[in-house]
């Protein structure tokens, strides 16, 4: 854990210092003009302006990191990113066009989509790194989930503007799934802060101040539409917009973490099963949902045919998603096993070569020993004969068989000498001899 | 457990050996009947018409058929195990669906002698049971590669199974269940049972093209039969509809002989008689690659009627078709056959996760293992170059200490002299004589050379083998050797035999390195017949002792073994007749223990 001097000055960058100010020029705003022009504008212009310091503050985090962090990063700017069109959208209608933003698609819709990428990321588990192998198959998992939650928005809400115009059906889906979104999210990040630990815990725990403030932020915009009292740039806008400001201390806090290895294998093969078993139930969650709608009595049948219809092309499309990542699965499956076998075999291979290698392999290693032990004796022979040579019966002959003997040892010893250097330098290459095998 | 086991297994082999005994002649017997069968049938429909006794004997031929016929594969499905047992007893269940759809009719027509009625459930046992049969047909008996992706294959097979199911009752049934509109369940059943039929010949006609042998002669039979059948069942429903068909007409001899044909296949079929062997011989080079594609095919298969759901349904809504209540029905049935096979496809997904990362572990393995002996085949080249360069030097000495001899000879056959100079020249003759036998030791392990057994004292081979290891060492290990007394001699190769001691009291020595206190103690026992010596060590003791003598097994650093050492002592010790383990001792360290068998007696006793 970091001082508290130190820590301000980790969270004091660009980014929050742009977001605090637009915050209190927020606040300004709405407790000093009342609901005119000026304000829409001024109301449309700081969630605009906020949701996009929050990506730019994620991109600078995401360009000083790499990995599984680059990615986690990398997404979190794709879903703030995503959040800035959404808030542009909006500023589009209500200043440039002058008009009430036609509620459902464009807006709602993305900005249901914007947290999916953040949801996606926190399924990396960037604190907790190893070797992300699989990310191919993840991010089809995480495809799968991305639209497979489009599809829970086209299913339950989307049909009360499409099909039969209903605010009162719409808004209530509408916000429901909002607020089941943002607590998805909030249990991830809820989760993440329990396994942490150090600086990634403390980044956890801002993400999950933020996030709630988010959630309580949006879920406090809808109730007060809901009632007929909000109105663009009024004080309701405030506690969303202060949210994103957190969102900037959050990045800021994240902005020098790296993953912590050391997690054991086990976990690390686990890590994609979870994102794609999670795919998965998604995927199988669309014919249940069918299923209930056949039995619903009380939406009118334009609608049931809607959902239908709906379900029936989007499983046609996440099954041959999933028949895809399947099929890749398999191919690296059989790669896998070719691998494996190759190296078997040329495993066999060197073990061969070993095995015809190793009598010879024998002698090399038994040759410092031996070399000291055959010493012995030739030294005797030279004492010996030298003795021998210092006797005088002996003839001129026998002299010279002296001398013969003496010569040859010398022969045999200069031998030896040689093999000696060549072990000597051998042995300098391996720490140490051992005679064994 | 296991005596409910055996006792079962003792029932099957009695069994077995029951229906071998009496197969032959009685087979013949039913073979013929079966022929008969439907000649007779023919024979009374030609002259007969409808009649209570046509039709008695016109169904009951036909269940006699298809029952045998069941018995016949069940029997098959008992007597064999593994994937072919699995292939008999579908047969003999989608065989047995077959034999109570008839058995309904018998009940009817001859038990209550009244038409049968429009029964749901034996048409569907109709349609049905090929499902069986099919996977039977997927398991594929008659490739036997090693490792078949069962598994794997079983979810395939399983979706298929349902969307099977699920086609039946989306075309046929639905008009039965929601519609109550028995007229078009019937024209319908017909035609989904044809395109069933269908389907199922194409099927068996790519197994017989794919497989060989005697598998290929049965799928033959199967198929000839298959196709009879088809015919038969399309002759049958058209006399239906206009009219003119009553049981045991002549539109019924197809069928019976259709039946007849299956059931002299299940009677005569002998795939099993010599499995291993016709298979290997018929079947060489059919390893893996045939039965992978069959997965493939299965996979696609599979992928394409999970996918092929949602495409109905949308075109169901699509189209309006789901107004009514047949379309409701079908619409329900598709979702629900869809959630079932998304359902299958997670398990499947899971388990192609689970293999990924199991085949991933065992890649990796795999591959650090290569790169460690990979290392250790460097430095073994290594000692073996040194080895060779030994070997040379080794000659060098050899040929000296050769002339050295002559010399001492030539100064020994000199008769004058005095004793000083005698005693000299003794000496060079045995320091030499000692050279060569070190160097003759020394090659004999670069060598294989066979067993020269001799009778040989154990302890100076072990002295001599403790000074070659000591040499050139730091002497930080105590040595001892402790010997009983009168110690037989033992019969074997004094080479050899070193070897074996010089790994062992090597072992040891590393085992201690480093332990100032250090007591390696070698003891020498006689034992009736054997001598034993056991090698007890104070070092840290063995990681495994079972399976230290396993050739590559090492627990040294990459480049100080490879791990050969003590298997090559093992073989040494078994060819000498002898015996060798290790334990760790209670006290800590090593003992190996090393049985050797003992010279035959000494004549000096033989006398006594």
């Amino acid at each position: 854990m970091i001082g508290e001097a130190e820590l301000i000055r980790t969270i004091d960058t660009i980014w929050t210092r742009i977001a605090l100010g637009l915050v209190i020029a927020q606040i300004c705003a709405a407790v000093f003009l009342h609901a005119s022009t000026a304000l829409t504008w001024l109301g449309d212009t700081f969630p605009c302006l906020l949701a996009l310091v929050v990506m730019l503050s994620f991109r600078s985090n995401r360009r000083q990191s790499s990995g599984t962090v680059r990615l986690f990063w990398g997404l979190n700017e794709a879903g703030f990113g995503i959040l800035f069109l959404s808030q542009t959208v909006w500023f589009c209608y209500e200043v440039v066009l002058r008009r009430s933003a036609p509620n459902p698609i464009a807006g709602d819709g993305l900005f249901l989509l914007a947290l999916v990428p953040t949801l996606a990321s926190f399924t990396l588990r960037p604190h907790a790194d190893g070797a992300a192998g699989d990310l191919r198959f993840r991010r089809l998992d995480f495809l799968l989930l991305l639209f497979w939650w489009v599809c829970l928005y086209l299913y339950f809400a989307l049909p009360w503007q499409l099909v039969v115009k209903s605010y009162p059906n719409y808004n209530p889906a509408y916000y429901i799934l909002a607020l089941s979104e943002h607590g998805a999210a909030l249990a991830a990040v809820g989760a993440l802060y329990v396994k942490s630990k150090g600086s990634w815990k403390q980044f956890y725990r801002q993400f999950f101040f933020a996030l709630s403030a988010f959630a309580i932020g949006s879920l406090l915009q809808n109730i007060f539409i809901d009632r007929g009292l909000y109105y663009t740039g009024s004080f309701y806008d405030v506690p969303w917009g202060f949210s994103l400001a957190l969102l900037t201390v959050a990045a800021a806090l994240g902005g020098n973490l790296e993953s912590q290895t050391g997690e054991s294998e086990v976990t690390l093969r686990n890590r994609g099963l979870w994102s794609a078993r999670l795919a998965m139930i998604g995927v199988i969650s669309l014919p249940l949902l069918a299923i209930a709608t056949v039995f619903d009595h009380h939406t009118p049948q334009p609608i049931i045919i809607f959902r239908l219809r709906l379900i029936f092309g989007a499983v046609l499309f996440l099954g041959t998603l999933t028949f895809l990542k399947l099929s890749s699965m398999d191919r690296e499956l059989l790669r896998l096993l070719g691998l494996t076998e190759s190296s078997l075999e040329s495993l066999k291979l060197v073990q061969k070569q070993i095995l015809g290698s190793q009598r010879m392999a024998a002698l090399g290693r038994l040759a410092s020993g031996a070399t000291h032990e055959i010493s012995n004796p030739l030294t005797a022979i030279l004492g010996y004969a030298e003795l021998l040579r210092d006797n005088p019966t002996l003839t001129q002959e026998e002299h010279q068989s002296v001398k013969d003997i003496q010569a040859q040892v010398h022969l045999a010893q200069a031998a030896i000498n040689g093999m000696r250097r060549f072990v000597r330098v051998e042995a300098e290459s391996e720490a140490e001899k051992t005679p064994t095998l | 457990m296991t005596r409910i086991g055996e006792r079962v297994q003792e029932a099957v082999e009695q069994l077995q050996s029951n229906s071998n005994r009496w197969s032959s002649s009685s087979k013949k017997a039913l073979v013929v009947l079966a022929f008969l069968l439907p000649v007779l049938l023919a024979g009374a429909s030609l002259r007969g018409r409808p009649s209570y006794a046509l039709t008695a004997f016109g169904d009951l031929s036909q269940l006699f058929l298809l029952v045998t016929a069941t018995l016949f594969f069940a029997r098959k499905g008992i007597s064999t195990r593994g994937t072919p047992r699995a292939f008999w007893l579908l047969m003999a269940l989608g065989f047995g669906m077959w034999s109570v759809n008839m058995y309904l009719w018998v009940y009817y027509e001859v038990w209550l002698s009244q038409p049968v009625p429009s029964v749901p459930i034996g048409e569907f046992l109709l349609f049905i049971k090929l499902v069986p049969m099919l996977a039977a047909l997927a398991l594929a008996p008659n490739d036997n590669s090693p490792d078949p992706p069962r598994l794997l294959g079983l979810f395939d097979l399983t979706s298929l199974l349902v969307y099977w199911t699920y086609v039946y009752l989306f075309w046929a049934m639905a008009y039965l269940i929601a519609g109550k509109d028995l007229a078009s369940y019937n024209s319908q059943s017909d035609i989904v049972d044809a395109v069933g039929n269908q389907v199922f010949l194409f099927i068996l006609a790519v197994v017989v093209y794919r497989s060989r042998g005697r598998w290929q002669g049965f799928y033959l039979h199967f198929l000839g039969a298959m196709a009879l059948y088809d015919f038969a069942s399309i002759l049958i429903n058209r006399a239906i509809s206009s009219g003119r068909y009553f049981t045991g007409s002549y539109y019924d001899v197809p069928l019976t002989a259709a039946m007849a044909w299956f059931c002299i296949a299940a009677i005569t079929c002998d795939v099993e008689a010599q499995p291993e062997e016709a298979q290997t011989s018929e079947q060489p080079v059919n390893e893996g690659r045939p039965n992978r594609r069959t997965v493939l095919w299965s996979a696609r298969l599979s992928m394409v009627a999970t996918l092929s759901t949602p495409a109905i349904g949308l075109w169901l809504v699509t189209s309006g078709e789901a107004q009514d209540a047949v379309g409701h029905f079908r619409i329900l049935l598709t979702l629900f056959t869809m959630l079932l096979l998304t359902i299958l496809l997670l398990l499947k997904q899971d388990l192609l996760n689970f293999k990924l990362a199991g085949y991933l572990g065992d890649a990796s393995l795999a591959y650090s293992n290569l790169k460690r002996f990979e290392d250790q085949l460097v430095q073994n080249e290594k000692m073996a170059s040194l080895g060779k360069l030994v070997a040379r030097v080794a000659h060098e000495i050899n040929s000296a200490m050769a002339a050295v001899g002559k010399n001492v000879e030539a100064l020994g056959s000199c008769p004058m002299g005095d004793g000083n100079r005698q005693r000299m020249t003794a000496k060079i003759g045995e320091a030499a004589r000692r050279t060569n036998g070190l160097v003759e030791n020394m090659l004999s392990f670069a060598q294989e050379m066979p067993l020269h057994r001799s009778s040989l004292n154990v302890r100076p081979l072990l002295e001599s083998a403790v000074n070659l290891t000591r040499a050139g060492r730091r002497h930080s290990v105590r040595v001892e050797i402790q010997e009983q007394d009168a110690v037989p001699m033992v019969e074997g190769d004094a080479n050899q035999l070193i070897q074996v001691f010089l790994h062992l009291i090597a072992n040891a020595i590393d085992a201690m390195e480093g332990n100032e206190a250090g007591l390696l103690t070698i003891a020498i026992r006689a034992e009736q017949e054997h001598i034993e010596i056991g090698f007890m060590d104070t070092g840290s003791g063995l990681k495994e002792p079972r399976r230290v003598f396993e050739p590559f097994y090492t627990t040294k650093a990459v480049g100080k073994g490879v791990g050969l050492g003590l298997s090559t002592c093992y073989g040494i010790v078994r060819q000498h007749g002898g015996e060798i383990d290790c334990q760790n001792r209670p006290e800590g360290g090593a003992v190996f223990r090393l049985v050797l068998p003992a010279a035959v007696a000494a004549p000096a006793e033989a006398v006594l």
